[in-house]
């Protein structure tokens, strides 16, 4: 009796397990190499699964090989109708469950308790980390996976940027679209007697069912906690990070709403004038310019009326009027320069040549590097091109392990480059990819992990999706790779205790993701269980020929 | 049972040599561009002749495409429509994802978003060559080179490329020495091989934002269909938006 029910509670097990085991298979295994090498890819799944059903002894065929399918189609159904919302979801659940029951008769040899059972896990499963997600599980956990619904195509992907916390930890800051209340628009229309800006309160009116609150995000202890962003957390939020929303031709504004901050988006210009910018490319230039200052001011201003963070300072140095200016490590610092925003203060050269770090500066399509030490000044311009030029989307990485930095930068195609004593620059590796970007850097011995999105190895689909590098003598080597696309404006962030985590957006998706470094390799574990299980096989096959 | 471990081993040493492979480096592919292009002495003189080729035309379509890159982000506006001189535009923009639709005849502009009309400033300069041909006689190209022939949809191309300070001052700048930089762009020029026409203008530039860093500008317009536009009457939805009560 005892016996029979621990039987049946290994068999309960098994199955959940089994299933999980199934799904995680398929979309490491089986999507990932199609992914990355395809025709091949697909000979190589072709060939596992031959593999798989030979394995087999014919009577156990049957029933592994169905049953296999079935958690796997399973999985892909649930995946389809997750994204369903509200009433629709529950319809979607209904009918979804009456299907798979009636599909787990028709084909799977199995009691239809333990169908029920695979069923629910699975369920289960998909609500703890969306089967899109589950790509990711080859590198990281999925910490947090926040919905921040927002209908307008301005807003692509949700700009989110972190503040420094009390706990010495990091809050993240994003907006989440505003579902207005009754009376409300009234409430603003007597707000603006005492406005002090009563045309932004006008458009914000008018803007009403596209306008953004602003919100913190923080982890509790079970869930993660969302609440409007307070005063206090503005004021140490820089505003660059959350209004490049289709900089330069809209313009994010901000307005007070009774202590609360809302964000709306309109257009810079008219649509005309940019139709008339278009018609003359011999200003076309100048007006791109101009439009590029414009909005970047404007939303200072308004970033600064509602009390935000517009001082520019880093590690107590800032950019005023041509010259880096303040002071580091108690000695003064004033050096001419053509930047306009630090990039940050790194060590580029080694540390036998310079024992202090360098602030590194980026001006008009030009990035200087200026010495912090006794006598400080301009040691070297790393100039761009009309071609190839250097944007403010590059990354910092210690690709070598000797401590000094090299500049990872998004030129299409991307490059390394790093600084030589000498002043001179040395290309380390150029993209042979267009599409080929680097995200973020994760701290790692012997060489920094670099975090990128890069186009599949084989197909010519500019399709990117993440993966993990690590430089060595020219080259590149892949440390894993997470067939999730979409993943943009990742940042190295510290919301959780432990080693950095990688905070990102998910483009035309309305999510932000959390992510940590895996200690679990699930890519070869599920390779592995792969093995046991043809192992397994094989091995009640050989048995069932001796009886 | 050896046949089945044999065949396990080899695709496993399959995936391993497939998955070891690395991302070498092309430096190649930074400098293919330059490496294409050679000083041309006569290129200024081939842009002024088809930049004056088309200015007696009438009309011509355009499709075009505007993109801006700064920090992680990188934003487009896309224009596809028809110019009859001397005042009349249609025209689709699509900017930051939302659709706008232009109508002018002469004086009579309107523009359509989420679907209603509103009026705009009527839109005067209608000649892209004209602030070309301003911008080549004001502050003309030291030098001027040109690149390997390329086919545009269905048209053989010379292409010409050079750089050129602004029109407007007021983007000049302090250099790093103390001197006035101008603000400059580099302009690639596409002339038809066959009629000689301008077929093509791209724009390249960068501007420096305090706080952002560089925001780099790259447009491409393409002119197509000269002298085979007719102005359209006004679209129905924008009569029954102002005729009907």
């Amino acid at each position: 009796m005892k016996n029979r029910k621990i039987r049946r509670i290994g068999i309960g097990l098994g199955i959940v397990l089994y299933s999980i085991w199934a799904t995680l298979f398929y979309q490491l295994t089986f999507t990932g190499w199609t992914l990355e090498y395809s025709y091949y890819g697909v000979a190589m799944v072709v060939g596992l699964s031959l593999l798989f059903m030979y394995a087999f002894p014919k009577r156990d065929r049957r029933v592994v090989v169905r049953f296999t399918l079935y958690a796997v189609i399973l999985s892909l159904g649930i995946a389809n109708f997750a994204p369903a919302a509200g009433m629709w979801r529950i319809i979607d659940t209904i009918v979804f469950i009456i299907l798979a029951i009636g599909l787990g008769r028709w084909l799977v040899p199995v009691r239809m308790g333990w169908q029920l059972l695979t069923l629910v896990s699975l369920l289960l499963f998909e609500m703890w980390i969306p089967l899109s997600d589950v790509n990711l599980l080859t590198a990281f956990n999925v910490n947090y996976v926040g919905h921040l619904s927002s209908q307008d195509a301005q807003v692509p992907s949700i700009p989110v940027t972190v503040i420094p916390n009390s706990r010495g930890l990091q809050t993240m800051i994003t907006i989440r679209g505003h579902r207005p209340v009754p009376h409300e628009a009234q409430t603003l229309i007597d707000a603006m007697a005492t406005s002090g800006n009563p045309t932004l309160t006008k458009d914000a009116i008018i803007q009403l069912q596209h306008s953004y609150d602003l919100i913190s995000i923080k982890p509790g202890k079970v869930f993660f906690h969302t609440s409007l962003a307070t005063p206090q957390q503005l004021a140490r939020t820089s505003v660059d990070s959350l209004a490049m929303i289709d900089f330069p031709f809209s313009q994010p504004h901000f307005l007070s709403v009774e202590g609360n901050v809302r964000m709306y988006v309109t257009l810079a210009k008219d649509p005309g004038y940019y139709t008339s910018m278009l018609l003359n490319p011999g200003t076309l230039s100048t007006a791109v310019g101009q439009m590029a200052l414009q909005t970047a001011a404007t939303t200072q201003e308004e970033w600064k009326a509602i009390g935000g963070n517009t001082q520019n300072s880093v590690q107590g140095l800032s950019l005023q009027n041509g010259y880096l200016s303040g002071s580091y490590q108690g000695h003064p610092i004033h050096v001419k320069t053509v930047g306009v925003t630090i990039l940050g203060i790194k060590p580029l050269l080694p540390s036998h040549i310079s024992t202090e770090p360098q602030a590194v500066v980026e001006g008009d399509n030009v990035i200087q590097v200026i010495s912090l030490g006794a006598r400080p000044h301009v040691i070297a311009t790393l100039n761009g091109s009309y071609l190839h030029p250097l944007t403010t989307d590059l990354v910092f990485a210690d690709v070598t392990g000797n401590g000094s930095d090299a500049m990872l930068i998004n030129t299409v195609p991307a490059q390394i480059v790093q600084l030589t004593p000498s002043g001179t620059w040395k290309t380390l590796w150029v993209s042979g990819r267009s599409t080929f970007r680097f995200e973020a850097v994760l701290p790692r011995a012997g060489g920094d992990l670099i975090i990128a999105n890069s186009p599949s190895l084989i197909s010519q689909n500019p399709i990117r999706y993440l993966g993990g590098y690590v430089y060595q003598n020219g080259t590149l080597n892949t440390v894993f790779r997470s067939y999730h696309g979409n993943l943009v404006d990742l940042h190295v962030v510290h919301i959780l205790n432990g080693s950095p985590q990688i905070l990102t957006s998910v483009y035309a998706h309305q999510e932000i993701i959390l992510l940590s470094q895996s200690k679990i390799p699930w890519y070869p574990v599920v390779l592995v269980v792969y093995g046991f299980v043809v192992l397994a096989g094989l091995v009640r096959r050989t048995r069932g020929v001796k009886a | 049972m050896k046949r089945s471990l044999s065949i396990g081993l080899v695709s496993l040493f399959a995936m391993a040599l497939i998955s070891g492979c690395g991302l070498t480096s092309t430096p190649t592919a930074l400098t293919s561009q330059i490496v294409a292009r050679t000083v041309d002495p006569n290129g200024l003189s081939q842009v002024e002749s088809a930049l004056l080729g088309v200015s007696n035309d009438h009309s011509y379509q355009v499709k075009a495409g505007m993109t801006v890159a700064a920090g992680h982000y990188l934003r487009r506006i896309s224009y596809y429509g028809y110019v009859s001189l001397p005042g009349f535009v249609s025209m689709d923009e699509t900017i930051g994802g939302v659709d706008y639709q232009i109508y002018q005849m002469n004086n009579f502009a309107y523009a359509k978003t989420g679907g209603k009309w509103s009026p705009i400033q009527p839109i005067t300069d209608l000649t892209p060559w004209t602030s070309m041909l301003a911008l080549l006689h004001s502050h003309p190209p030291r030098v001027v080179y040109t690149l390997p022939q390329q086919t545009l949809v269905s048209w053989p191309c010379y292409v010409y490329q050079f750089r050129a300070n602004d029109l407007n001052t007021s983007l000049t700048k302090l250099g790093a020495k103390g001197k006035l930089i101008a603000h400059q762009a580099l302009y690639t020029v596409y002339v038809d091989v066959k009629d000689g026409k301008l077929r093509q203008i791209q724009v390249q530039s960068t501007v420096g934002v305090p706080g952002l860093g560089t925001a780099s500008l790259e447009s491409t317009e393409l002119l197509f269909n000269y002298n085979k536009i007719v102005p359209m009457s006004a679209p129905s939805d924008l009569m029954t938006q102002i005729e009907l009560p």
